[in-house]
């Protein structure tokens, strides 16, 4: 049996690493507050142990590396033409909304959220929530198909 | 120094997500959660991780509730990965602090 893996791969540029670093400040106002926190909390709140541990390497200058393998051949069965060439045009074009997606790529409306939707729900790409619109947005530089 | 978050989707509703920091080569932290899709969201069920220089591993309900924690040995994201592989869901009945 043929074992597929889909690798999305991304490497944060300084940019985004701040980015990162701000969202977590601005969640918790201070990293002594997460501290305080992670602290009282302990083992019931694992996620904020990996948030103080991220924040602190970020501050001491780390590099931040993502990735997402999936083994599912569904994933890979999803990828059609179109929704390839879609993953391609967001990584390579400012997008405001999915339906200014839709506009540039000149297809219909809800052709296109379909198309988004099932990309979200295969780890495909990500969508970054701005007041009231989604953006669709990759999550990796590279997507490498491994046999 | 490096960060590197992973997330390995297994089955549709089941990943691990591992985030481990490396100095110079060498592991400083780790962690990695066994998840579960509950809903829209992933729960953990099973984490090991060496916070504060100290491997341990917590279990979870269903709800995210913790349900119990031990000390363990160091793991590697190989021995979990293959952990699961091996017991799925059924890992959460298993002493999981003696695999």
């Amino acid at each position: 049996m043929i074992q597929i893996q889909i690798k999305l791969r991304k490497k944060y540029n300084k940019n985004e690493k701040e980015t990162l670093k701000n969202q977590i400040l601005d969640e918790f106002e201070s990293v002594d507050r997460l501290r305080q926190k992670v602290s009282r909390a302990g083992c019931t709140e694992p996620e904020l142990v990996d948030k103080l541990q991220i924040i602190e390497y970020l501050q001491k200058g780390a590099d931040y590396k993502e990735e997402t393998i999936s083994h599912s051949e569904k994933s890979l069965s999803v990828m059609t033409h179109k929704r390839v060439y879609l993953m391609e045009y967001i990584a390579k074009n400012e997008v405001k909304s999915i339906q200014d997606l839709a506009n540039k790529l000149d297809r219909d409306y809800k052709n296109v959220y379909d198309d988004v939707k099932v990309l979200f729900d295969n780890g495909l790409i990500d969508l970054e929530k701005v007041g009231k619109r989604r953006i669709p947005i990759l999550t990796a530089d590279n997507i490498i198909i491994e046999f | 120094m490096i960060i590197e978050k992973k997330i390995y989707r297994l089955r549709d509703n089941q990943r691990v997500k591992s985030l481990e920091i490396k100095k110079d080569k060498q592991m400083v932290y780790y962690s990695y959660n066994y998840q579960i899709l509950n809903g829209s969201e992933w729960k953990t069920s099973v984490r090991w991780d060496n916070y504060q220089s100290q491997p341990h591993v917590d279990s979870f309900d269903d709800n995210g509730n913790l349900l119990d924690t031990s000390s363990t040995r160091d793991k590697s994201l190989k021995e979990v990965l293959e952990l699961i592989d091996i017991f799925g869901k059924n890992i959460l009945n298993m002493d999981i602090k003696k695999l």
